[in-house]
Parts: structure tokens; sequence; C-alpha cells
């Protein structure tokens, strides 16, 4: 009897505390959508220039709005109203596209956060003009080749112009003339995001936006959105939580803190999260890839050459993803069958998953050739900080390129801190290059143009206009301590003609509209790359989202290049059965 | 008053008076005694014994009364004759118009009338009309016979002309003995005797008209006048019948003088010496006997004349009549006669040679028509004659037979040897001769035309053809069957055509082989070329026919099936497209037969890989394109298939074959241009299920980039993409075989109503100068053709 009135107590004592957990310390995600981000890299919101940080340009699509957005459904990439309503094309090829009218800037409304509890109040409506159209066109072709926007636009509507609004609020657009102007093409065109007429030119960050979400505050470094309170969003949250790092963000994912990773380590299906009730993925395009680069101070072109030839990325991949090996991480292919981590794989700076290279439009180097390892330095230093996004990433490879069984000791890599970095005191750097698209707009300055700062991203583009009137990169753009190759144009080198054009080809990649023209300059980029040995192109990381199946998968639609939060309106949460 | 009245019945009495002496002119004379008809001389016409008194300027008429008897004359002695005018008449209408006037037959004009008067009018009139001065008329009046008034008045002329034409008759009588003719001049002798004897007819002529109107009961008659008359006559017809006789003699002797040594002139007067010697019971018989004589001189020289003339005759046409004075002999015997001269045998044979000679080469030569008529007949009788038509020449040419003339033989004398005799004799000999040769052979034709036709009659012309060429020396008979061989051929010629045209190829062809070896003809020769042309054209009707079938089945097979939408490849397995008969016979050689056999085949293959095919892939496009919807599945397959069976390079027709054919990749060539293309389901699924459709476009448009790369902007049907916001339309879009995914750096737009539908899918990178295959596949509820518009054009750079 004794013994059953313990074990009935027992039993008691369980419930409660069941109940206790279950009513207090359950995750209550619901009607939210909970995405982690690196604490010490908080998304900055440009809509018009990329951004280092993944999570930071994923934000445009759920801040801001064009005037027409781009969506999706099961049948591929669709274009909604945003803040214009298109009327048509005529066959001079204007287009008349009617602003919405009272559509509010999330400045509309006052935001209280009481902890991680934000009131929403409205207050005096400021409702979107064409004066912040306008706004917005000055900034982009202001930006120029910088932001993917003026490439966009500039295809298009070459003078960043439009006539109105009338009296209905009718704008017309002068497209050119010199293709059919589909109605996505219209849309996707105008599709930029838009921010008000009162923004700084050049602020840091833009967070007011006409967006499905609005910037409520913060809470201990949790970011929170709310869902304009006369938007379309179906559900209410939308919040960002901070960790440290990547490593835990499938451990984040199954208990529950966060609902949402956009991006796993590794690139690589979780074991943990194989639960398919629990969790489901979906897999897309590479946005990242890793790649040493060389410090052209450090090394001559020989040695350039020859560590070129030394570091076997396929080698470096396959340690990476412990290929053959009970733990191979096993990636996901959103073409079909998975673990095709030979498409990863990249032998020039343009990777193989972009345009360039799947189309053959250049042919990376396939067998790396160049003097022997022994004009190398005894050790050839290698830098890297991990203190940023891809930490776990990067310390794998780290791990790798230290393996003496993998480069004969020739390599030694250190995990450095971002002011060492920027001292440039290596031999070479390895970085990931995120944010990369793999359609015509593959962008060339995070790689040759970024300032060596993993933590603040700068892109040291200087224009100037040469001698036949035109704009063109002014050759201080190289200069040793603003890129991470040290690649200079002040002084005198063997290397400068080569370098020169290359800085002269890369512009004028990043600034043509004309496919042809990108083609051509590919080629010559990557032939220069090839010449001058400027870094090892290691290979690109999956890109694989995780959900939680608190969400209907059948409402969240990825698609190409385009990005993950673009439909993020529609996410909805799975019904209950 | 009464004055008044007495006064205007005077008046109108003179006007009264005035008016009856104007109404009648002529004053009637009434003589007393009355005027008398009888015949007694002349009578003095008085007024009371007084001669009437007639005045100036007036007109008389006096009325006689008309004679007992017809023929009568009235004679008026009027001294005062040229006192006036007068005139007579027997008439006087209403006495006031005088009637016709009378002819005044007088010797004495100026003062005697005479006036012919019968009974016929019951009074005569003569009508006086004085001239400027007045006289006492004082005249006599006569009715007398005409006969007698005429003989009166003339008998005295008659009588010295008949004096003055008497002519000598001396030398008449001393012909013979004293009258030496030969020294005569005929001509002027015969002149004077007619010069007299014209003169002597003159007033005999006269006399028989003053005869003929003789009253009748003059005859016997003793009047003195009539006696005269009689007297005068006789004397008158002496004269003349002397004169007569002498010029007869005259003339005979100057012609026989004439004809002397002129045989032929002698016989063109045997008519004038033939009239002499009829008139000889005039002639003196002196006359007649010197004209005897001088006529056998005549005879003596004319026989032999005419003998030698005919001797030289060597043709046995009959004699002609001026050269060998035929007409004549018979008046040469005639003469004789006449002139009571014996006719010599020598002449008589010789009219009777010349006359049986001519009557019988006439006849021989009638004989001859009749035998060219026959001939002719025969010639110009129908062809194939019946039964009848030999025999009735038969029996003509037994009669011709029978005709023919005796020889001219011994019975002629010299006669018979003449060569025209002989000439004759040989020519009846010949003409019988031929008579029995063609006899026979109609004799022979008549039996075989009996029995050839029998075979007609039947239809056996081959038959007919045989038994005729066993007697080809009956030319005239092969003749008339000369179109037999035409006919033969023609008759095989309608039996070959019977077969073919009711398709009985087999038979066709056996009687065309027939045909060929046939050499049974009465003119095998000659019909040749003409059964060679025959068999050349049934031949080539065989062919033809069996080629025209063929095709017409063909043609209707592929009328009938061209649109027939299943089973289309069963249609070019059908023995429609084998000839409809396999020919063996050629009339060349077995190459001419191969040739034709492979032109056939030729044809027909074309029919079945060129023809069949491209006509129903025209039809079964068209109707796809007209109305997609009726079964337009099942017409772009049934275009597919024919399209794999067709064989030319018709670019049009490929093109419609590739437009159906899901499996082929459209071409799109030129950027910016829409394009319509048909999503065809390549699936079975009709009722209700699901099917998948292909969508293949090779866009292939020429671009001097090395990277050509385009928008690939699809213009879906409504049906297609309404659900597209919810599930994706499509299962895969492919690009040469590599899988385009909306997940990767391509870019498909979604087909929405706001973009009209439009899938575009971007950026779609071409190889240059290679086939680019895009494939759109996607899975629908329907089995039917889905029409989609394809454009493209150099891609924009995208965002996203």
């Amino acid at each position: 009897m004794k013994k059953a009135i313990i074990i009935i107590c027992a039993v008691l004592v369980a419930a409660a505390g069941v109940a206790v957990y279950w009513f207090v310390f359950r995750k209550n995600l619901s009607d939210s959508i909970v995405i982690p981000y690196i604490a010490h890299q908080k998304p900055r919101i440009d809509p018009h220039v990329p951004s280092p940080i993944p999570i930071a340009d994923k934000l445009d699509e759920v801040v801001f709005d064009g005037l027409f957005n781009v969506s999706a459904n099961p049948s591929g990439i669709t274009y909604e109203d945003g803040l214009g309503e298109y009327l048509g094309i005529d066959k001079n090829n204007v287009v008349t596209v009617r602003l919405k009218q009272g559509k509010k800037w999330h400045s509309s409304w006052n935001v209280t956060m009481e902890k991680n509890k934000a009131t929403i109040t409205p207050k005096l409506d400021v409702v979107f003009s064409a004066q912040d159209l306008q706004f917005t066109l000055r900034r982009i072709q202001k930006l120029g080749s910088l932001s993917p926007d003026y490439i966009l636009v500039s295809q298009a509507i070459p003078d960043f112009n439009f006539s109105g609004p009338d009296n209905n609020g009718e704008i017309k657009f002068q497209f050119k003339g010199d293709r059919i102007w589909g109605e996505s093409d219209i849309k996707e065109v105008l599709s930029f995001k838009i921010i008000p007429a009162t923004s700084e030119m050049d602020a840091p960050a833009y967070n007011i936006g006409t967006g499905p979400y609005m910037l409520t505050g913060e809470y201990e470094d949790v970011i929170f959105f709310h869902k304009m309170p006369e938007g379309v969003a179906h559900i209410t949250n939308f919040i960002l939580k901070p960790f440290i790092d990547n490593s835990t963000y499938t451990t984040e994912l199954r208990n529950r803190n966060v609902n949402t990773l956009l991006s796993t380590p590794f690139g690589a299906v979780s074991p943990i999260l194989g639960d398919s009730t629990q969790f489901f993925h979906k897999s897309s395009i590479a946005t990242c890839f890793f790649a040493i680069l060389y410090n052209v101070e450090k090394l001559n072109h020989d040695q350039r050459l020859a560590l070129r030839k030394l570091v076997n990325n396929e080698m470096v991949m396959d340690r990476f993803f412990k290929m053959n090996s009970q733990q191979q991480r096993h990636i996901a292919n959103y073409k079909g069958e998975g673990d095709n981590y030979a498409e990863y794989l990249n032998n020039s700076v343009f990777p193989t998953t972009s345009y360039y290279v799947e189309e053959k439009v250049v042919t990376p180097l396939a067998a790396r050739e160049g003097p022997d390892p022994s004009v190398l330095p005894d050790t050839v230093r290698i830098q890297t900080c991990l203190n940023y996004d891809f930490r776990e990433e990067l310390s794998d490879i780290v791990e790798i390129l230290n393996d003496p069984g993998m480069f004969h000791g020739k390599i030694k890599v250190s995990a450095v801190s971002n002011d060492e970095i920027r001292r440039g005191n290596y031999d070479a750097v390895l970085v990931p290059i995120s944010g990369y698209r793999s359609n015509f707009l593959f962008d060339l300055y995070p790689i040759f143009l970024r300032e060596p700062d993993f933590e603040s991203y700068k892109i040291n583009l200087q224009t100037m206009v040469d001698g036949k009137g035109k704009d063109a990169a002014d050759p201080k753009c190289f200069t040793a301590s603003r890129n991470f190759f040290h690649l200079d144009l002040s002084g005198s080198s063997p290397d400068r003609d080569d370098t020169r054009k290359l800085l002269d080809d890369i512009y004028n990649f990043m600034s043509t509209r004309e496919i042809g023209d990108k083609q051509a300059y590919s080629q010559m980029i990557d032939q220069l790359d090839q010449k001058l040995a400027l870094g090892s192109w290691l290979f690109s990381l999956p890109s694989l989202a995780y959900f939680s199946t608190q969400f209907d998968a059948s409402t969240i639609d990825l698609y190409g290049t385009a990005s993950q939060l673009s439909t993020v309106e529609k996410w909805e949460e799975r019904k209950k059965q | 008053m009464k004055t008044k009245v007495l006064n205007l019945f005077v008046a109108l009495f003179v006007t009264s008076a005035l008016v009856l002496m104007s109404c009648a002119p002529y004053a009637q004379l009434k003589p007393k005694p009355d005027l008398s008809n009888v015949e007694q001389g002349y009578i003095e016409l008085k007024n009371d014994k007084k001669d009437f008194e007639l005045k100036k300027q007036k007109k008389y008429v006096v009325t006689f009364p008309a004679p007992a008897e017809d023929n009568f004359y009235l004679v008026l002695n009027v001294p005062s004759k040229k006192k006036m005018n007068s005139f007579f008449s027997n008439s006087f209408a209403k006495k006031k118009t005088p009637g016709e006037k009378t002819k005044d037959e007088t010797l004495w004009p100026d003062s005697v009338s005479v006036y012919a008067v019968n009974t016929k009018s019951p009074a005569y009139y003569w009508f006086l009309e004085v001239g400027a001065e007045d006289f006492l008329l004082h005249m006599k009046y006569r009715f007398a016979p005409q006969w007698r008034f005429k003989f009166e008045t003339k008998a005295a002329e008659y009588n010295s002309i008949l004096a003055r034409n008497i002519v000598d008759r001396s030398a008449y009588k001393g012909i013979g003995s004293t009258t030496q003719l030969d020294g005569l001049n005929y001509g002027v002798a015969i002149d004077t005797v007619k010069r007299h004897e014209a003169a002597l007819e003159a007033v005999y002529k006269e006399l028989l008209a003053i005869e003929s109107i003789f009253p009748a009961r003059i005859v016997n008659s003793t009047d003195p006048a009539y006696q005269n008359y009689k007297k005068l006559r006789a004397s008158l017809e002496d004269e003349m019948n002397f004169q007569k006789a002498y010029l007869a003699a005259l003339d005979f002797f100057s012609k026989e003088k004439a004809s002397r040594q002129n045989p032929a002139d002698f016989m063109a007067r045997l008519d004038d010496f033939i009239s002499y010697f009829g008139q000889k019971q005039m002639l003196a018989s002196n006359v007649v006997a010197e004209s005897q004589r001088a006529l056998k001189g005549r005879f003596d020289e004319v026989m032999p004349f005419l003998a030698m003339r005919m001797s030289g005759k060597e043709d046995v046409t009959p004699f002609d009549s001026a050269l060998y004075f035929t007409p004549s002999l018979g008046k040469l015997v005639t003469l004789h006669e006449k002139a009571d001269i014996s006719v010599p045998q020598d002449l008589s044979q010789m009219v009777k040679f010349v006359s049986d000679f001519n009557t019988r080469t006439k006849t021989v030569v009638a004989l001859k028509d009749s035998l060219d008529r026959i001939g002719k007949t025969v010639l110009g009788g129908p062809q194939m004659p019946g039964d009848e038509f030999f025999k009735t020449v038969v029996e003509r040419l037994t009669a011709v037979k029978n005709a023919i003339p005796a020889r001219i033989d011994e019975q002629y004398g010299k006669f018979a040897g003449y060569k025209c005799s002989q000439a004759f004799n040989a020519e009846i000999a010949k003409l019988a001769n031929d008579v029995a040769q063609h006899l026979g052979e109609a004799r022979q034709a008549e039996v075989l035309v009996q029995q050839v036709n029998m075979f007609k009659a039947q239809g056996d012309y081959r038959s007919m053809v045989g038994l005729l060429a066993q007697a080809k020396q009956l030319g005239f008979l092969i003749d008339k069957y000369r179109d037999l061989d035409r006919m033969s051929i023609e008759q095989q010629m309608k039996a070959i055509k019977g077969s073919l045209s009711s398709n009985s190829w087999a038979q066709a062809e056996n009687g065309l082989k027939t045909l060929h070896t046939d050499n049974t003809f009465l003119n095998p020769q000659g019909i040749l070329p003409y059964k060679q042309a025959a068999v050349r054209e049934l031949e080539d009707s065989l062919y033809t026919g069996v080629e025209r079938l063929t095709r017409a089945r063909v043609n209707k097979f592929c009328e009938d099936k061209v649109g027939v939408l299943e089973n289309v490849d069963s249609l070019y397995s059908d023995s429609v497209f084998l000839p409809a008969y396999n020919i063996t016979f050629s009339s060349g050689s077995q190459n001419h037969l191969l040739q034709k056999k492979d032109a056939l085949m030729a044809d027909l293959a074309k029919l079945k890989d060129y023809d069949f095919p491209a006509k129903a892939i025209k039809l079964c496009y068209e109707q796809f394109i007209k109305n997609p919807e009726d079964n337009g599945v099942l017409k772009a397959r049934a275009v597919v298939t024919h399209g794999n069976h067709y064989k030319g390079d018709d670019k049009d027709l490929k093109i419609r074959v590739a437009e159906c054919n899901p499996q082929s990749a459209k071409k799109i060539t030129k950027p910016k241009e829409y394009r319509r293309v048909f999503a065809l389901p390549i699936t079975d699924n009709r009722k209700g299920g699901k099917n998948k459709y292909y969508i293949r476009l090779n866009v292939d448009i020429p671009t001097d980039a090395n990277f050509p790369v385009y928008d690939v902007n699809i213009k879906l049907p409504k049906e297609i993409a309404q659900n597209a916001a919810t599930s994706q339309w499509y299962d895969e879009i492919l690009l040469n075989k590599k899988q385009l995914k909306n997940e990767g750096r391509f870019s498909i737009g979604a087909p929405t109503a706001s973009n009209e539908y439009e899938c575009q899918i971007t950026p779609v990178q071409m190889n240059k100068d290679q086939s680019n295959i895009l494939e759109v596949n996607f899975t629908y509820h329907a089995f039917k053709p889905f029409p989609v518009s394809v454009m493209v054009q150099k891609p924009i750079i995208k965002k996203n």
C-alpha cells in the first residue's frame, strides 16, 4: 500500500511538472516567424545595396515594397502589386502605373516596446507618394553599379525618371524600345524597393518601409517586427533571435527556440532535424562560397601560381563534407538527387553554380599548373576571422587546411581578430563570400573591392570620368590596404597592367547592363584571374533552409536567386487537423 | 301678152330646128326608083329621073341594099368622084356615125369604086362629103359576082401572059437522040424555063383564086365567062406540066454530069435522083431511057468505091455514116428500083453486111456496157452482200452471155473476110470468154456469200475471214469484205474493251494476247498496222485502265481515308497501293513492260509516299488548325503518322508535321515574334484522364553573340494556367535535356491572369550554332491540343 501511494505521488509530481513546463517554460512560437542571427552582426537593411550579412538582404523583402513585389507560387515567380498598379504599356513603350493611394509608411504608427511586447498605435498617416519613388530612383542612380537595382532599372529606364503623377495618380515611364516588354519584365524592373523621400541618401540603414512587417524594436538583442496593421501578412510577428554563432542553429530549431532556419551549418542536411513531422527543408541555389584570397604584396606571381596549384579545393571540400565517412554531411539538391557535391566545387572567381560557368561563358582552369611549391615560403600564412558569420564552416576549413596531411604543412591557417585582418599581415586570407547571385548580377565588388574587414562591409568603389567621357573605375579602387588582395595601382609592379585591366574589367562587368558585355568581361576577368593567380576558389556552400512544421510548407515558396523571404507575407501556420 | 307668147314659141322652134340639124350631118339621099341588088349590069341612080343635086360643103349618105348572095361587088361608077370625098361602110349607127370603112378595090380610082359586099349586113352605106362647089350627082351602080367582075376585067391579060411564056419543046423531045446534053448550058436553060414557069404559075394562082369564089351553080353552066375561064386554065396547065418535066430532066442531067468520077458527090445526090425517077411518069420515054443509061454509068463507079473504103476498116465500131455513106446504101438500092434497074447482089450483101455489122457491134458495145455495169454493180454493190446479190449478178451475166451476137460468117460473102469482120469476130469471142469467166466467178461468189453470211449472222468474223481467205482469187468478192479484217479486229477490240470496261483485266489481257498473235486476215500485211495500233491502243488501255482503276481506288481510298484519324499506319499497308492487276502481257519488249510496270509501281509509290500523305497532312492539318477542339489530338497524330510515311521534301508539309508532333521541336528563328505552337498530349487517356503534354521548341536564332541567351515567353491557355497559383502547372522544363528549376539561377515566371498567363523562362542560354531544345512538359486533365504562343528575345538582367 505504501508502495502504491509512493507511485501515485510520483505520478502526480510528474504531471505537475509537465503542467508547469507546458504552461510556464514551453516556448510558444505561435503566430511568429523566428529566425536566428549572429548576435554581433546585427543586420543593417539597405534595400539597394548588397549586404555581407545574408539576413540583412533578405529583410529587404520583409520591410519594403517596390512598385511591384516579387513573389512566387508553385508555378514560379509572380509579381504582385506593391505600391503601384500596372495599367499597361503602349506601342511607344510608355508604361503607365497608378500609384497606390493611401499606402502608409511604417512611420504612420507609434510603436512602444515593453520588454518583448510591442504596442502599435496609429499616428499621423505618412503615405507613399511619387516623391518617395523619385527619391528612391535618384538614390539608385547615384549608387550606380554598387546597386543591383541600378542595372535593373537602367536597362529599361535610362533616365531613371518618370512623368506624373496625374490626377489619377498615374505615372508614366518611358521604357527603352529595344525589346518587347512583357508585364513580368516591366514589374521586375519596377520591383526595386522604395524608401521614403525623407530618408537620408546615404543612411547606414533603412528601416522605414511599407512592407508586410514593420520594425518594432529590440529587446535583449531580439529584433522584433510586427505585421503592418493594415497589411496582408498571415503571421503577426517576425522575430530575429541572436546567437553567438551558427553552430547551434540546428539545435535551436530542434529546441523550438527558432522555427525558421534560412541556412544550416555546412549547408548540409541536419541529422537532428530529420523528423519530417517536425521539420521540413527546402533547398535552393548556393549564395555563398569560400575562397582563399592571395595577398599580392606577400606572394609574388610564381608563388601565387604555386599556391594555387598546391591548394586542392576538391580535397578540401571532400574533407569539409566528410565524404565517404559515417559523418558525411549530406546535401540536398533543389534540382533532384542530393549529394551533388561536384556542382559546388569552384575553379574560378565565378562559382560553378553561376550562370557564367554553368553556361560555359567562362571556362575555369581545370588543371592547376604552376611552379613547384618550393617557390613558396616555408609556410604560407593564411588568416581568417571566426567571429562572424559562417564560423562553423570556417573553423572546419581552417582545420582541414592546417591538416599536415593535406598540404605537407606548407599552409598555416590562423584564426585572427578582425583587426589583424585589417592589417593585412597575411599571405592569404580565407573568406566567405556570401549573398552572391548566380544570375547575370553576380557581384564582383565583395570579392575585389571589399575592404579587408570581416565586421564591416565597405566597398571601395571610386569612379572617375575617363578620357572618353565615360565613367570608369578610379585606380584608387585598388589600394593595397583596401582590399583583401592588397592589389594596388599606385606604384609599379610587374602585374600592374594586368591589375589595371582587371579593375577596369570588374567595373565594366558590374556597371554594364548588356548581357553580351557581361559575358565578355566575365571571360576576361576569369582569364586575368587565371593569369594573375589571385586566389583559390574553394567551393560554394549549399543553401538549405529548415522550417518547423508549424508552418504550412505549401505556403512557403523559395525560388531562384530571390530572397528566401520574398513571400514571407504568404507564410501560414499549418492548420491543425 | 299674146304677142310675147308667140315670139317665145317661134324662138323655141327655131332653136330646136337648129339643134336637130346639127345632130344629123349626113343627109340621106333616097333615090327613086329604089336601089336594086339584082345582077343586071349598071343601073343609074336617080331622084325621080333626075340626078341628085349636091350642095357644097354638105354631107350625104346613100343606103344600098345587101346582095342576094355572098362574094358580090357593089360597083359605083361616079364620074364626078373627084368633087367629093366618099367612103363605104356596112354600118351607120343611129344614122349618125359611119362604121368601119370598106376597102375600095377599084382599078379606076378616079371614077369607079368597087366594094365587096355580102349578105351578112342588111344594108350598106355610101357617104359623100361635098367639096367646094355644088354639083349634080350623075352615077351608076351595079351588083356583080366577084369572079365574074375579076375575070372579065383580067382575062385578056392572062392570055397575053400565057402566050409570052410558052417554051420550045424540041430540045426536050431530042434527048437521047438529037439533043446533045453534054454541050448544054444547064444553068441558062434551067433559069429560062424557071422564069417562064414562074410567070405562068402566077397567072395560074389568080385563076385558082377566081375559081375559089365560083358559085356552085356555075359548074356545068354555059356562062360564057365561065367557059372562057376553063379554056384558059387548060392551056395554062399543059404548058406548065411540060415545063416541069423539062426542068426535072435538066436538073437530073446536070447533077449526073456533076457527079461523074465523084462517087461521094453521087452518093450525096441520091435523094435527088430517087425523086427524079419517082416522077418518071411525067417524063417522056426518051428522057427516061437516057436517064437510066446515065445512071448505070454512075453505079459502075460507086460500088467499087464503097467496097474499097469498107475493106480498109479494121475496128469493130459501127460504120461511120459520113465516111461509109451507110444511110445512103439503102437509097442506092431504092434508086436502082426507082430507076427500074435491077439491084446487084454485091450491093445487097453490102447493105446487109453493113447493117448487121453495125447492129452487132452496137450489141457488143451494149453487152460490154452491160458487163461493165454488172462489174460496177458488183464493185458498187453493198459490202458484205446478201445472198441474193450474186444470184442477180449471175442472172444478168447469163443474159449477157445469151445476147452475144453471131459471128460475121460466109453469108456475107467477101465482107466476111474484111478486117473489121475478123476483128468483130475476135471481139465477140473475147467477150464470150470474159462473160463466161465472170459468170463462173459470180457463181462461186454466190455460193460463198451464202456460206459467209451464215457466219456473219453468228457474228463470227474470224470464220468469215477463214472462208474468204480460201477464195482470194475472187478479188471482187474479197474487196466486198475489205472491212472484215478491221471488223474482226474491232470485234476482238470490242470484246477486250468490254472486259476492260468491266475491269475484267485477265480476260482483257487474254483477248489482247489473242489479238496480238492473230494472223487470220484477208490482208494480213495490209491490216497489220491497224492491228498493231489496236494492240497498242488496247495495251495502253489495259495499262491505263489498270492504272486508272488503281488510281481511282487509291484516290477513293485517299478520299475516304484522308480524314481517318486512327490506325493511320495501317492505311499504308493497304493493298490499294498495289496495282489492281498484275499485267504480264506486253506487245513490246519485256523491258518495255517492266518499265511500264515500274512506272505504275513508281506512281503508286508516289501516291503512297508522297501524294496521299501530303494530301492527308494538308487536310488533317487544315482541319486541326481550323478547329483544334474537334478531335484535335487525333488529327495532329494523324498528321504526324502521315508525316512518318511522307517521303517528299515539301518543307511546308514537314513544318506542318513538325507542328503536330509533340516530340518535334518547333523552330523559333526570330526574336520578338510570337509564334503559335500546340501543346499536344503524348499519352492516350481520352476520357477524363490525365495526359502528359509536350511543348518542344528549338530556339535557333541567328546571332553574332558567342553566348546567346534569351527569355522564352510562353503564353498559355487560361485553362492550363488558371490554377498555376496553387499548383505548379508544368511537370518539368528542360533545356537540352537539363532541367530548369525555379530554385536555381533560372527565373520561371508564373502565368497569371494579370500577365495574360504568360510564363517566362529566363535566362535561357543557347548553344551557338546548335539546336537548343527547350522542352516544357505538363500534365492536364484533357485530351486536346492547347495552343500556346511562344516568343523569345534577349533577356533583361534580373535581380531575382
